[in-house]
């Protein structure tokens, strides 16, 4: 696989993922083992603290027929967490503190806001953008209004931190100039 | 296992003429016949909150309108919520107090202010949300409730008139003779005849002149739709039925019942919970005694052909049983067999009869060839799977209709012949009578008789799928 990764200072890639095209990690952000990224359609820009767990899949990828276009960025903002196995495909842009979780679907050409979490199973396939502080749930992807912002249990980043190092290895830039 | 349970390709008829899943079926061990939901009287045993398991009796269910007074349900997506704490600093240099709030783990809904403050204590007290006309309300229900007294009083006075002057036969029956001793003692007389019963007034609606008015932007206003609340979470609380979102109020959780089931024939319960455990005392499941029909192979069916059908069969009892077949006679299959003679103790009162059954009105679809002669099966053994020197003696099977067997399961060819007029995208309806042997052990534990062993006929119907 033809890939070229940037990892910013702080960032934990584990080594055990598929990449393909030009990914970039900003600072803080940890991968977890069996994550697939590909960047078919243009480079993608993972922001700063975000969390990808296991099995999560980032598809950029251009639709078929339409191979020759102009590459997009895709870009993805900070302090977001993607649970096990969210599939994210060919979305438009990605805001902060967003939560993706277990086993939901994004489908293409979707804008997420900031503030939003798309609940477990839920499969959004439609184009219509999800605004800032939303929340997807349920079989029929009700969206209503968030309460409460999403966040993190405090002590998962610092746990993820100690333990990740100490059984899986992880990427590191070619280029030790250019991480930084 | 629940999916392939629900299928409705295999079929069983009921005692009353209604065609069920085995897993929907009950087996009385007294009148040895199928029962299902139908035939069977379903009293309510306790109410309990599915969420914290605690027992009320039924007048204190009543008081709190069957609801659990502790536990509080998602207003937004209806499952439970938990609750959440937090520390805030009310005033600086005060210690920070511990707050706590409601949290829907599933859809994220947390209470928020200013409709719910959040609490200092993690039993939390939550407030409840109460319908302005509450009151109202009540009154009405009041007011209904003693018009209907009334009504019951009038009727009874009613019927009592034909007495004519001699009503001496029903002093009993209405406490006359203690009427008559307050009579006598001078004290003023009960009102249980309905004479000078009043219902209690109460003002009727009135209309008001001014009306709000619709505000000017309702048309125009581009609709939020993230704030108005679904049909669902609406028809949740009928009494209030907010429209926004953030007025939505926690729900508090609905009781459910414990049931048991009685034959209706033989009165002896058939289903029946434990008062204090998620365990029946008595569960006398169709499942626990019928042999389970399974299809594993069916060849594809053609109009006026005949094609193999085989079928699984698994005895679930711990005793061995075996299995005899009759073809399906649509001109008996109406008549009502005759419940088994109960006798002795075993008659704890006169059996009743069912309500009319309901007819069976059938139509089968061609012509069925089932395995003459008895078949045994052996009982079931939950050590079995372990043993690999499991050998099952398979000398006296007829290979033309066994075609394996393993432990206590049985494979069962049959042939099938769809009838010629077969149409198009419509199913295979067949059917046959499957006599099995049960062990009938209430006979030896009430007549101090030796156990004997009964064959009990039931009715299967096959539904199978049309390969045109």
């Amino acid at each position: 696989m033809s890939s070229k990764i940037k990892i910013a200072q702080g960032a934990m890639v584990c080594k055990e993922i598929k990449v393909k095209g030009q990914v970039s990690f900003g600072a803080s952000t940890i991968i977890h083992p069996g994550v697939t990224l590909i960047a078919e359609a243009g480079p993608i820009e993972i922001g700063e603290n975000n969390i990808i767990e296991e099995y999560v899949n980032i598809i950029h990828k251009f639709l078929p027929g339409e191979e020759q276009s102009e590459p997009v960025t895709l870009k993805i903002g900070s302090n977001n967490v993607f649970e096990v196995y969210s599939i994210i495909e060919g979305v438009k842009s990605i805001g902060d503190n967003n939560i993706f979780e277990s086993k939901s679907y994004v489908g293409r050409n979707l804008t997420i806001g900031n503030d939003c979490i798309i609940g477990a199973g839920c499969h959004l396939t439609s184009t219509s953008p999800i605004e800032d502080g939303t929340c997807v749930y349920g079989k029929n992807c009700t969206r209503q209004k968030a309460f409460c912002k999403p966040s993190v249990p405090g002590g998962h980043r610092e746990f993820l931190v100690k333990l990740l190092p100490s059984y899986h290895l992880l990427r590191k830039n070619k280029n030790p100039i250019e991480g930084t | 296992m629940a999916s392939y349970m629900f299928q409705k390709t295999i079929t069983s008829i009921c005692t009353c003429g209604l065609q069920k899943l085995l897993p929907d079926l009950f087996f009385c061990r007294h009148c040895l016949t199928l029962r299902c939901d139908f035939c069977v009287s379903h009293e309510i045993d306790t109410t309990y909150c599915p969420h914290c398991f605690e027992n009320l009796s039924s007048t204190e269910a009543k008081h709190k309108k069957n609801r659990c007074a502790s536990c509080l349900e998602c207003p937004r997506c209806f499952n439970t919520l938990s609750t959440r704490s937090y520390s805030r600093t009310p005033e600086p240099k005060k210690p920070p107090q511990k707050m706590y709030y409601l949290l829907c783990l599933f859809c994220n809904w947390r209470s928020h202010e200013p409709s719910i403050p959040d609490q200092p204590t993690s039993s939390g007290n939550w407030p409840v949300n109460k319908n302005p006309n509450d009151g109202r309300i009540l009154d009405l229900i009041n007011h209904y409730k003693s018009v209907s007294l009334k009504e019951v009083f009038d009727k009874q006075k009613r019927n009592t008139k034909h007495y004519g002057r001699n009503y001496m036969h029903f002093l009993e029956k209405f406490g006359l003779n203690a009427m008559m001793a307050r009579k006598r003692a001078g004290l003023p007389n009960f009102h249980s005849d309905g004479t000078g019963f009043s219902a209690s007034e109460i003002s009727p609606a009135e209309a008001i002149e001014n009306v709000p008015e619709l505000p000017i932007n309702i048309f125009e206003d581009i609709v939020d739709l993230k704030q108005i609340s679904t049909l669902e979470q609406r028809f949740a609380t009928p009494e209030l039925q907010a429209e926004n979102t953030d007025d939505l109020f926690p729900i508090r959780k609905h009781l459910r019942v414990k049931h048991s089931l009685r034959c209706r024939v033989c009165e002896h319960n058939v289903v029946k919970p434990e008062y204090n455990a998620v365990k029946f005392k008595i569960k006398h499941l169709a499942y626990y005694h019928v042999p389970e029909i399974k299809i594993i192979k069916c060849e594809p069916l053609v109009a006026g052909k005949w094609s193999s059908l085989i079928l699984k069969l698994c005895n679930p009892a711990q005793i061995s049983t075996a299995v005899r077949f009759e073809k399906l006679d649509l001109n008996t299959i109406n008549i009502i067999r005759e419940p088994r003679r109960l006798e002795g103790e075993d008659l704890i009162a006169t059996p009743k009869q069912l309500p009319a059954p309901i007819p069976i009105v059938l139509e089968l679809h061609g012509d069925i060839m089932v395995p003459e002669g008895e078949i045994k099966i052996a009982a079931r053994d939950d050590t079995a799977e372990y043993d690999d020197t499991n050998e099952v003696n398979t000398d006296n099977d007829d290979p033309k209709y066994v075609y394996w067997r393993k432990g206590n399961k049985v494979a069962l060819k049959f042939e099938v012949k769809p009838s010629e007029n077969l149409k198009k995208n419509e199913n295979v309806q067949l059917g046959f009578v499957m006599h099995f042997m049960y062990m009938d052990t209430m006979l030896h534990v009430i007549n101090q008789k030796q156990p004997q062993t009964v064959l009990v006929p039931i009715n299967i119907l096959l539904n199978l799928p049309n390969s045109l």
